[in-house]
Formats: C-alpha cells, structure tokens, sequence
C-alpha cells in the first residue's frame, strides 16, 4: 500500500518562515490520552504534548513536531542556500533535498494540534491542521473556572479541581497552587497554578502532566508558529472541516486498500489522527 | 402569645449569629520591588489557610487584579505567588478594599513531581504500545492489534509495513526466531500473551554498522508479560459439502536463552498453510518451470476457499538457541503434503491469417505434492564484527495425474517432478572506526528431475514428419549451480551521490533430456536426436554498477550504469559442438525529474542477450502439444524505451491524477516461429532482422469528493506490432488492448460499501471479432457494535463477450468473525460460493490464440470454525 504525504508543501511553508531559538521560561509535558473506542472504553496514545512559555506566549503542540521542526531548522542553517527560495524551481529543490534528509530523522507526529495562547491579548489561536491555504481558530482566553471543593494529590503535587466548558464539552482540571504557573494544555488555562490533569465528563479525552521545567533554557521557536497567511475561520468551518478530515478513512490518500482495511483506517484516524475536541 | 413570639424570634436569632454572607470585592497592583507591574500573578483566596479555594485571580499585563467574591467569614486568608518571585501570603479582615503587593524576586524551586508508567512511552527511536490498552475484545492475534498502531499495515500475504516500508525484522523478545516467517506469530501467537509491542524505528540490526548507516525501515519487537511464556491455540472447524474439515495448533515458548514454535494444521477447505513459512523479508521471487502436465490452474482472482479443492497437511518447527550474548543459532524446518484437484474445461484456439485450428479440452487432474524445508542459521553481531551464514535446503516432490478429454479422444499423463535445492549465503562486516567493509557472497545449488509420460503422444513440428505414438515419455534433468559476490561502497558529494557495487557471478548449468517411445512392455525407444538434449553451459560474470544521482536546480538527474562482461560456454555434447562468447552487456538508464511541473522521463538503452534463458539445441516438450527449441546461438538484443509520467495531486480536493506513456523498440537477433496444426504447436527460433514496437498509456485518477466516498477510475490502452512466423509465413501481428476500472468506496458509520467495475478489450489483427470482459464486484463490510464481531459479503458478476458470444457467472460469499473473550474462543463463519456456481470464467489471450478457460469451482459451502487460545 502506498501512502501520499504532504511533507514538502508543509516543509515549504516552515522554510519559508523565520526561524530562531529563544529562552524558554518554563516547559512541560504533557500525555494527551483519547478515548480510541468508546463503546468498549478503550484509549489510544498517549501521544505526548508540549506546552512552552517565553515573552508572555505559550505554545502547545506535538513534542515530536518540535523535534521535527528544530531538525529542520538545523538543515536550513546548515544550507543556507536554501533558506530563501526566490522561485518555484528553487523553492522545488529545498523540498527535494529536504524530504531526502528528512527520511533520516523525521519522527512520526499523528496528533497533530497547534494552539497559541496570547496572554496579553488574552488570545488563543487553534491551528486547522492539513489545511491549504491555512487556517485557525481565534477565541479570547477567557475560559470561566468554577473552583470545585475537591482536593487531590495526583503526580506527587496537591491539586485542586475547577470546572469549565468549552467547546460543547464539560471540562474537569486539576491544577498545582504550587507551581504559580496559570497555565495548561490545549486551550486550557488561566487557573492559579499549572493544570496537571484535564479531562471531559466522559473521559474520552485527557491530558497528563509529565514534567515540567522552570529552569530557563534556549529552545527552538519559530518565530511565525502559524503560518503568516493563515486565515481566520468559524467555529463551525473549523468542525466541519476537522469532521471532513476525520471521516475521511484516505486522508492521506492510500491506494489499493480492501474494504476491512479502509474500515479500520477509518477507526484509526477517529481516535489517532486528529480528534475532534470541538463541538459547534 | 409569647411563645409564638419566641418561635419566630428564635431562628432570627439564630441567623444573627452566623457571620452574614455578603459580597466582598478586593483590587489592586502587584509589581516588583522596582514598581513594575508582574504579570500573571495568582491571587489565591481562602477562608482557612488550607482550606478550599474561594475564589483567585491573574494579574493582568499591568499587574491590576480585582477578584469579587461572596463570604461570610470575618478573615481572609491571601496568598499571591509567580514563578520568578517569592510568594506572600497575608490575613486580611473581610470587606471591600484595595490591596497592593510588592514581590521579591527569587529562583523557583520546582516540587518533585511524581509519574506514572504511561500506556505508551518513546525510548529514543523506539515506541512502546501498551497491549493491553490497543486490543479490544474482537482481536483473535496479535496481527490485528498491529493493524490498529497508526503507520502499520498489514498486508493481505500477512507482511507488515511501518511508514510504508516492509519492516526488516520480527523480534519476539529481542530474539528473531522465525527469520521472515513472521505470519506464524502475528496469525496464531494468543494476544494474550504479549504485553509490549515496541516499533523500532530506523532499525540498525547491525551492530558493526550502528551510527553509520541508518536505514530507512522499522523492527516490530514482541515483549512477553513473562520471561518463561509457553503459550497456543488450537483451532478445528467443520463444514459441508463435502464434508469439510480443518483442524491444527501451534505452541510457543519463550525463555530466556532459547525460543521454539512448532505447529501443524490439515485442512481441505482451500487454505495453504505452507504459505505461513515462507519468508516476508525481501522480494518474493516467482519460479518458472520448464515442463507442465495439461491442467487448469486457479484463476489468480479467486480466493482459495472457492478454487483450492485441496488436502493439505502442513507442520513445522522453528527453533532458536542464544549462545552467548552477541551469537545465536537458529533451525528451522516445515514439512507440507497436498492433495488437489484440478478440474475445468479449456476451449483453445490457435489461428493464423489462413486457418483456425480448435481444441476442445476437458481436463481433470489430480496432483500430489510433498515438500520438506529445512534451514540452519548462525548469527554474530558484535559492535565491531558482524558475520552471518546460512545454509537452506529444500526437497519438494510433485506427482500429478492427468486425465483429460481433447477434442472427444482421451488423452493420459504423469507427470513428477523431483527437485533439490541448497542456497547458502554469508556476509561478514568489518567496522574499523567510521568505516565499514562489506562482503557478501551467495551460493545456490539445484537438481531438478521431471518425468512426463503421455499416452498418446502427437509429434508435430517443422523438422520432423507428423505422426502419433500411443505411449510416449520425455525424461528432463537439470543441475545448476550459481554463485554471486559483491562488496559496495556509497559516496557523497553536495548535491552528487554515488552508488557503486562490484562483484562476480558464476553459473554452471547442466541440461539433458530425451524423448521416447514408450512400449507396453515398459522399454523405450528415443525418438532421436531431435529431441534428445545434452548440454552444459557455463558463466562468469564479472560485474560493476554505478548508481549516480545529481540534484540541480531545475531538476534531478539520475544515471544508473550496470555493466558486466559475459564469459559464456556453451557445449553440445550430443552433437559434440561448443560456443564460447565474451559478450559485454549493459542496461542504462538515465532519468530525469523536473520538480516544476510534475513531468518525468525516463530514457532506457538495453543491449543484453537471453542470458536467463536455459539453452537447449534440440526439441523438448514444454507441455502436451506444445514442442520448443532454442538455438545453438546468442540471441542478442537491443532496446530502446521511453517513458514519460505526469502526476500531480490535490490535497484540498483529494485528488491524486497520473499518466503514464511508453513507447519501445526492441530489435533481435532471432524472432519466435510457431508451427501448428491440428495436432500441436512447435516453437523455435529463425534469425533475421526484426523489430518489434510497442506503446501503453495508463492512467490513474482517485478523488475524495466527499468525506466517505472515494472515486478511484484506471484506464489504459497497448499497442503492439509483433513480428513473428506463422506456419511459415512472416507477419506483423498488431495487438490492441484496452481496459476501464471505476471503483468506487462508501463508508458510513461502521460500514463501508465498495463497487469494482472493470471492462477490458482485446482485438488483433488475426483474430475475427474482438472480445470484451467486463466484471463487476460488491463488497459490503460492517462491523457489529457491542462485540457483536463483523461480516463481510462480497459478489462478483463476470460477463464475457467474444463477438456475439456472451458467458456470465457469479460468485457470492459471506464470512462472519467473531470473539467470546470470556471463553479464549474465536468464532468464524463461512458461507462460500451461495449462489452454487460450477464454473470460473477466465479468457486469455496471446499473439495467435485464445482461450476459453471454465475453471470448476468449490460447490456451496458452510464452514464454522473455532480457536481456543491457551
């Protein structure tokens, strides 16, 4: 079976952007841990996040995306010629000789979320992933939390619970008054300590803290984490879109596959591919 | 009066007592010891110092805070903290007011944070997925499972791609037993047995070459919920008509310094087990045979439950001994016995411009098969040595009995073929820093023996007289012997790479055969030398390729030269003649892909000779009726091909488009003779100047228009000017073939329903109408909710039109799966061929005839089958 990726077109965009490093003020990461069958409670993953705070913006995505961008952006440094491609046929061959190099090292990132969280703009933007041309979410960071009674020890740290919505969806944290870092996977935040635990009521969807530093340290950041000609879109385009995605059993396109095999692929892609955690 | 009063007082009372629940707002800044605002800042509330949170607030860009909330408590307990500065805590008595704070800066102390085991966890390149949390109820092995891990799939032979490529090993516990054969495991090791399995990504087996060379394929490695595992299945089914049956079973262990595996299965309801031992690593390799009894294989279409009418006992041992930390042994060995039959009708017709000449062959035959395989291995894989040699022998005897029916006149034979062969191979690694030296040599030994005898026996041909022998046989030996080795080295320059590979093969080949008459008292009386072979033939080769790719700007040119020199003696021992040849033979191709536009080409010059060919001076009989000779000569060739692809795709759409053009011209030194008549066919060579052209056009078109239907549409079109001799006449044959495939899939929920349409056409210029197929085929796949297990129904229609002719058949059948986890028992259903159809239609087409095949399907059948895992 042969599969089609879109690695160049992808490459294309990130090459095309700046590209540096800066200090990081605190990193953690997080297991994201979907339901992967909820008729028999079976769950997939867990796929593992980073969450990564510098100059007021937090960044949270897929830890092997991080691997594979800072790889690539190692490459461009490495041959600068082709940092800026001024044609197609240029910009063509950086791909080529990309994709070549690329097959040593790139690391597979199924799950594949981008979410930027603007603290001063109070701002979160939601990358649609395999969208061409690109395209986000924008919503203002202003989750309402209901402090729960409960208390819990979960990781080691002393947790409190807190209630939101979003997204159609009841969400559960558990967040560290001991780390004074308001902050938390996915589009989660904004609570007096750093968000350990979040999970929907159903507990189809949960995402773990699994470490954490506070020290500061340079890492890769890209200067423009979303693509600079992304365009905002609707709630409801960004569902629609991302159910289109999920639904479709060839994204990406296979060829030659029986009717059992696109089944399963079908039940893959629900629960490992891209999840929809958003309702309209 | 007054104690009503007090009944209304009293609660009021009780109310006044309680400190009374108002809203309280408090405000402020919080800024370092500088005065510049801090940013998010957490302001924490409570009304006991490790009590519940009432109520927190950030502190915003300007370090302002305002958090209201409602208490009834008559103190307050505060805490502000941030990462880069030192918390506060205060006690404030509960009203309105506004509140400042000022923080010092100081390192933060991270608490220890404590993690569990997550299902799935990365050790550098390597994934570990939790069994456990992937298998569900419904998966029998542990090849279901793997199916589900995002970027593997398993193929329908049962081998196992990561990231699109094959993997390179199968480990069960770090240890690869079955060497390739690892369908045994992922169709029959209990799932429940396994609690890892780990993907190696960018697999190195090699410790002499880690860090050097990465490849690009993955390693799936086994881990065992215990280090002493003895595990199995047993499975038996039943079935009708005929009486139908299956059983068999398989037992694993697994310890520390040594693993086995030993199973056996009998069946006759179409599955061939034997397939299960053949290797998955590297490219499957297709044999082609010399001498063929007359009988009518399976069409490759047809799964085997509605063709195979077989009785197959099938059993093998792997076993694998770790002899010290960095060296293994390993044997393995399967033994299978089968009993087919083979039953149809052929309706073949050989024509050329002047004449048809018609067979009508009703043919039946039964074949028994006996084949044992054994195979030694040892293993040594340091980080600075790697050596590694095999040894594989392999004894297969096929007996076949034919009983067939030509033109109303019955026609006998036996057929058996005796075949030995014995393939060693060694490679030895040497790593001296970041240099690796590699040899590797391969050595292949084959003695192959086949016996035909006919009854009658028809001669036909261009050199001898036509006439009929009642009894004939033709006795057939060959003994070869090939060697090849190499090393090879890999070099890089900026945008150029280069790929070289030097080596010799060496090939020994011994042929004989003679033909005979046959008398009733049993002696034989050869029919001369006609049709009497003896010959030896000998190569050395030695070899250089050349792998050059160079990236420019416009595009990427790729130059690949193999060249070898031949040096080739051939000995006719019967007719006491030699020929001994040095010939150079070079196939390069050079290829060219523009990264603009989607177009490539590929220019191919080949000037080679039949080198692959068995050469033999005098007649055998490939099949009944059907004579062939070679030449006592190089029959050397010259062709030139190009080739140009356009492909593009679009993601947003779904869309993926190719076309592909190919046009030839191959020029021989010999050109294909046929002669037939109404008795058989013969075949030889005739030198004189040719040129055969040839040109294709396929095209392959997919799209996603919506979210659960894929359109898929191929199409493609030959068209080919043969020379040839017919009966003595030269002529250009002209061939044209077209074919349509629209295929179409829906899924929805948990279904999905898929519709083939495939129509092909053939016409030539010697045949008298044209003919058209066409094949219609419906799946339906549903997987039941609630352990509910899943069905699959499958219906083909097959229409074939040759002029006014028309023949149609259809074939359905349903398959049932299904789990009862409680009892380690798998369920299958099968309900095959329903509509109770006699015949497979097939339709095959050469230069100058054609050929109606019937192929005798199973009747309908009902199978059940059960498997306990232990």
């Amino acid at each position: 079976m042969k599969i089609i990726l879109l690695p160049c077109l992808i490459f294309l965009s990130g090459m095309l952007a700046a590209q540096d490093t800066k200090v990081i003020e605190y990193a953690a990461n997080y297991d994201f841990i979907p339901v992967m069958d909820t008729l028999n409670g079976t769950f997939g993953g867990p796929y593992e996040f980073l969450l990564l705070h510098a100059n007021g913006e937090s960044r949270f995505h897929a830890g092997n995306k991080q691997f594979n961008d800072s790889m690539a952006y190692a490459y461009s440094l490495a041959n600068p010629q082709y940092a800026n491609p001024k044609t197609q046929e240029e910009a063509q061959e950086a791909i080529n000789n990309f994709t070549a190099d690329m097959k040593n090292w790139k690391k597979s990132a199924p799950v594949n979320y981008m979410i930027r969280k603007d603290f001063a703009a109070k701002k979160i933007q939601n990358a649609l992933t395999f969208a061409f041309p690109p395209q986000h979410l924008e919503e203002s960071l202003n989750l309402t939390w209901k402090i729960g009674e409960k208390q819990d020890t979960i990781a080691g740290l002393n947790c409190y619970n807190a209630h939101t919505t979003y997204g159609g969806r009841n969400y559960t944290a558990w967040f560290a008054p001991g780390i004074p870092i308001p902050d938390g996977p996915y589009v989660f935040g904004g609570l007096p300590g750093l968000i350990v635990q979040v999970s929907d009521e159903k507990g189809w969807f949960t995402f773990r803290l699994k470490g954490l530093s506070v020290s500061p340290q340079q890492r890769f950041w890209q200067e423009n984490y979303l693509n600079p000609q992304s365009k905002v879109i609707s709630r409801k385009s960004y569902v629609d879109q991302s159910i289109k995605q999920k639904n479709n059993p060839r994204m990406p396109a296979v060829v030659d596959a029986s009717e059992e095999q696109l089944l399963i692929m079908k039940e893959r892609r629900k629960w490992s591919y891209y999840l929809l955690l958003e309702s309209y | 009066m007054f104690p009503a009063q007090g009944f209304i007082l009293f609660p009021l009372l009780a109310l006044s007592a309680l400190p009374a629940q108002c809203q309280t707002t408090l405000s402020g800044a919080i800024t370092n010891e500088n005065g510049q605002p801090i940013a998010g800042a957490s302001l924490i509330v409570r009304e006991q110092p490790d009590g519940a949170i009432r109520a927190f607030a950030l502190s915003a860009t300007t370090g302002e805070y305002s958090v209201t909330f409602t208490t009834g408590a008559d103190s307050l307990w505060l805490s502000v903290s941030h990462l880069s500065f030192a918390s506060q805590e205060k006690v404030i008595v509960r009203h309105d007011r506004r509140l400042d704070w000022v923080l010092a800066a100081q390192v933060y102390e991270l608490p220890e944070i404590a993690i569990n085991q997550p299902v799935l966890i990365r050790r550098g390149d390597t994934l570990v997925f939790d069994v456990n949390r992937l298998k569900t109820a419904q998966d029998e092995h542990i090849e279901e499972v793997l199916a589900r891990i995002p970027g593997i799939t398993v193929e329908p032979g049962g081998r196992i791609l990561y990231q699109d490529l094959p993997i390179s090993r199968f480990y069960i516990e770090g240890l690869d037993m079955l060497e390739g054969r690892y369908a045994l495991a992922t169709r029959n090791l209990n799932v429940d047995a396994i609690r890892d399995i780990e993907i190696l990504e960018q697999h190195q087996p090699i410790l002499a070459l880690d860090s050097l060379i990465s490849p690009p394929n993955a390693a799936i490695n086994l881990r065992l919920k215990s280090n002493v595992v003895f595990t199995g299945e047993a499975e038996a089914g039943s079935g009708l008509s005929p009486a139908l049956y299956l059983a068999g079973g398989n037992l694993f262990g697994f310890q520390k310094h040594q693993q086995f595996n030993v199973s056996g299965m009998g069946n006759n309801v179409g599955e061939q087990q034997r397939n299960n031992f053949r290797s998955l690593y590297g490219e499957v390799s297709f044999e082609q045979i010399l001498v063929s009894p007359t009988v009518i294989q399976p069409p490759f279409r047809l799964q085997g439950s509605n063709a195979l009418d077989n009785q197959e006992l099938t059993g093998g041992v792997n076993f694998l001994r770790r002899i010290s930390p960095h060296s293994q042994l390993k044997f393995q060995a399967f033994t299978t016995s089968d009993r087919l039959q083979y039953r149809g009708r052929k309706e073949r017709t050989w024509r050329d411009s002047d004449q048809a000449v018609r067979f009508d062959e009703l043919l039946q035959a039964g074949e028994v098969l006996n084949l044992l395989n054994g195979k030694l291995l040892y293993e040594l894989n340091k980080p600075g040595f790697y050596t590694k040699a095999s040894i594989e022998s392999e004894n297969g005897n096929t007996a076949t009995t034919v009983d067939n029916e030509i033109n109303a006149r019955r026609s006998l034979e036996d057929f058996e073929r005796d075949k030995l062969t014995i393939n060693g191979r060694w490679e030895a690694i040497l790593r001296k820093g970041n240099k690796a030296y590699r040899l590797w040599s391969r050595i292949d030994y084959r003695d192959e023996a086949i016996d035909l005898e006919l009854r009658p026996l028809d001669l036909v041909g261009s050199e001898s007289p036509a006439r009929q022998l009642p009894q004939a046989i033709q006795a057939v030996r060959e003994r070869n012997l090939a060697s090849d080795t190499y090393t090879s080295f890999i070099l890089r320059r900026n945008q150029f790479i280069g790929h070289f590979k030097s080596g010799i093969q060496m090939r020994r080949n011994r042929f004989a055969s003679d033909l005979a008459e046959l008398a009733a008292d049993g002696s034989q009386t050869s029919l001369g030398s006609l049709f009497v072979n003896d010959m030896n033939q000998m190569l050395w080769a030695p070899y250089l390729e050349q792998d050059y790719s160079w990236m420019r700007k416009k595009g990427e040119w790729k130059l690949h030269i193999p060249a070898a020199f031949h040096r080739l003696t051939l000995e006719d021992d019967l007719r006491e003649a030699n020929l001994r040849r040095g010939l150079m033979v070079f196939q390069p191709h050079i290829e060219y892909l523009p990264r603009n536009g989607g177009l490539s080409a590929k220019f191919t010059f080949s000037h080679d000779y039949n080198q692959d060919q068995l050469f033999y001076n005098s007649f055998i009989l490939r099949a009944n009726r059907q004579f062939d000779r070679q030449v006592f000569a190089v029959n050397q060739r010259e062709m030139y091909e190009l080739s140009l692809r356009y492909q593009g795709k679009s993601t947003q759409s779904g869309l993926y488009y190719s076309s592909r053009l190919n046009l030839s011209a191959t020029r021989a030194d010999f050109i294909p003779t046929t002669v037939f008549d109404s008795l058989g066919q013969a075949s030889l060579l005739t030198a004189t100047s040719n040129l055969q052209q040839r040109g294709s056009w396929q095209n392959r078109f997919e799209m996603v228009p919506w979210s659960s239907v894929q359109i898929k549409l191929e199409t493609n079109y030959t068209g080919l000017v043969r020379p040839g001799a017919l009966n003595g006449n030269r002529l250009n044959i002209l061939i044209h073939q077209a074919g349509a495939e629209p295929y179409l899939v829906y899924t929805f929920g948990k279904s999905v329903l898929s519709c083939r349409f495939r129509a092909d056409f053939y016409a030539s210029n010697i045949s008298d109408v044209p003919v058209w197929q066409t094949q219609l085929r419906w799946v339906f796949f549903h997987q039941f909710s609630k352990n509910w297990g899943n069905v699959n129904l499958s219906f083909d229609h097959y229409r074939t039109a040759i002029g006014q002719r028309i023949v149609v058949n259809q074939l359905f059948n349903i398959r049932y799966k299904n789990s009862i986890p409680a009892w380690k028992l798998d369920v299958s259903l099968h309900l095959n061929n329903l509509t109770d159809e006699v015949d497979f239609i097939t339709f095959t087409q050469e230069s100058f005839y054609e050929e109606l095949g019937r192929f005798r399907l199973r009747p309908r059948q009902f199978i059940l089958r059960l498997a306990k895992k232990f």
